[in-house]
């Protein structure tokens, strides 16, 4: 059975702004699902329906088949949930904060205490225990949160943007706690724009738009389904160069370097054209790219025109 | 790694526990502040008024002082607890409650309860300071624990009603500040020297119940009737306010 189905969701605020427009899709038990999207695409909309903080204007979510309601018990029980904003638990200790949560996920106070040690351990927060919550960084802060959603291990954990503020080392480290989590069955529905990031845990992933579904499936799939394009990565040597209209379309990744999407049977064209003498002399560097998730993302995340796959 | 679940549900009296002891942990930052601010207003009131009236009656003198025990309460219930709940709707900080397994109510309750217990010192200092400059004798029952119980509860109601219908911490600051003003004044002044208007605005206030059921206590003649009349209006009220914010913060869009 599925772990949450969501059917012909639909969100609107005010009398027009459709938050969530028509989403339909469902996540099994035990997969790590990405809800990948811009800002303001309608992700965290989303998932505040899903744990009952907000509810749906029409449609229906689901929670092992029974529909989830405002504030619902059942999901409370089954959820850990990191909200996009900062964990406001300002004058708890590090400690504290995670034994407190613990005990109101219904665990003992040794069995809260004892979690709390393993998880600050593994999260590497153990020697921030006793600092306030409002004293840490930003990134730290981001950690605690984490922890308090992960104690009691709830067999779902929704993540709005888990890695926001960390640092490499940080991020490495909750990506495996997250996989490990996985291994153990726990479901993952991590909301993220970070793309790269994502791909390395998620099962499955839903790219949102404009409040909509552009396209889900694994990353393989997805990846699959981009076969027919192919990206160019173009490195210039300096401004103003004539490499002609191959890079009217060229989406800029850097200080004079591009992105060229293209049909995969125009690439011999467009790099005969690129090999040419007075354009090669302008090219610092030159690249063909495999579709990567990123690139699906940036394909579909605006299916309205934004993309440079279209 | 561990893989056991937690049982998903905290027994009432200990998750209402932990909701209180992460309440008053707010304390540790801002104790200085509860103590000076719920206790200097109402002394210096209680000490301003003996100065402007030369041999007050002992009625005067408790009327004088029972006010001013309720004015403590309700800068931390009201003033302070409104800008609070603001600050804590603005920041969604309610979502995190509302994402664990714990009932809303004791959520409520453990706010309500620790802002009543951030008042406490001041509490003890107006007692102390009314009892020293008006000289009247003061009688300690446990009576007191219920009606101070009562009146926190329900204006630490009114507080957070403020804060959550404000759409931020300066409006809720204002808006307390001025109900603040009513139950300074409605609370000290005798009925029988208010307007009428006001003594009809007095009787919708809990804090005058409160006054009054101290007043009582605090001379030690709080029969039943007054606990019946008095006691009751103040329970009523409490429990009106307590389910009104229950309700409202577990509002969703």
């Amino acid at each position: 059975m599925a772990a949450f189905e969501i059917r012909d969701l639909h969100k609107i605020y005010g009398r027009d702004v459709h938050a969530n427009d028509g989403l339909d899709f469902a996540i099994e038990a035990g997969e790590v699902f990405g809800i990948l999207g811009s800002n303001g695409a309608g992700k965290s909309t989303l998932v505040q329906q899903m744990v009952g903080l907000s509810v749906p204007t029409s449609g229906e979510i689901r929670l092992h088949g029974e529909r989830v309601r405002a504030h619902d018990r059942r999901v409370r029980q089954a959820v850990g949930y990191l909200a996009q904003r900062p964990l406001a638990l300002f004058d708890l200790r590090v400690r504290e904060a995670v034994v407190a949560t613990g005990r109101l996920r219904g665990l003992g106070r040794s069995a809260a205490e004892r979690e709390a040690k393993e998880l600050l351990d593994e999260i590497g927060l153990l020697d921030r225990q006793d600092r306030l919550v409002g004293n840490l960084s930003g990134g730290e802060h981001r950690l605690v949160g984490i922890a308090t959603a992960l104690v009691g291990s709830p067999p779902i954990l929704i993540l709005d943007e888990p890695t926001n503020e960390l640092d490499p080392v940080a991020r490495r480290r909750v990506w495996d706690m997250l996989m490990r989590r996985r291994e153990a069955g726990t479901t993952i529905i991590l909301v993220t724009h970070n793309v790269l990031e994502a791909e390395r845990v998620v099962g499955r992933v839903a790219i949102m738009a404009r409040g909509r579904i552009s396209a889900i499936g694994t990353p393989g799939d997805l990846k699959e389904r981009l076969n027919a394009k192919v990206r160019l990565e173009i490195a210039l040597r300096e401004d103003g160069p004539d490499v002609g209209e191959w890079l009217a379309g060229a989406r800029q990744i850097g200080e004079r370097r591009f992105s060229l999407t293209l049909d995969r049977p125009r690439l011999g064209e467009a790099l005969q054209h690129l090999a040419g003498p007075a354009v090669s002399a302008q090219i610092d560097d030159l690249r063909i790219v495999s579709p990567s998730l990123e690139d699906v993302y940036l394909a579909y995340h605006d299916t309205e025109g934004h993309s440079d796959a279209h | 790694m561990r893989t056991d679940h937690a049982s998903g549900k905290a027994g009432a009296f200990a998750a209402f526990w932990v909701l209180l002891s992460m309440q008053l942990a707010r304390a540790r930052r801002s104790w200085r502040q509860y103590i000076i601010v719920s206790s200097a207003m109402p002394s210096g009131i209680a000490i301003l008024l003996r100065a402007m009236t030369s041999h007050p009656s002992a009625a005067l003198a408790l009327q004088i002082i029972s006010g001013n025990v309720v004015l403590s309460v309700t800068i931390t219930a009201i003033a302070m607890l409104a800008q609070q709940v603001a600050w804590m709707r603005q920041n969604r900080t309610f979502d995190y409650y509302h994402t664990l397994p714990v009932a809303n109510s004791a959520v409520i309750l453990a706010i309500l309860v620790a802002y009543l217990i951030f008042a406490l010192p001041g509490i003890a200092v107006v007692l102390t300071v009314g009892a020293l400059f008006y000289g009247v004798h003061l009688v300690i029952s446990w009576g007191l624990v219920p009606v101070i119980l009562g009146t926190g509860v329900a204006l630490s109601g009114i507080g957070a009603l403020l804060g959550m219908a404000s759409r931020d911490g300066e409006l809720a600051g204002l808006t307390g500040n001025l109900v603040m003003m009513a139950v300074l004044f409605l609370g000290i002044i005798p009925a029988s020297r208010l307007p009428l208007p006001l003594v009809a605005l007095s009787d919708i206030l809990p804090s005058t119940y409160g006054v009054r059921l101290l007043l009582h206590l605090l001379t030690g003649h709080a029969t039943a009737v007054v606990w019946l009349v008095d006691g009751v209006m103040l329970l009523v009220f409490s429990a009106l306010l307590f389910l009104a914010v229950e309700r409202l913060s577990y509002r969703v869009d």
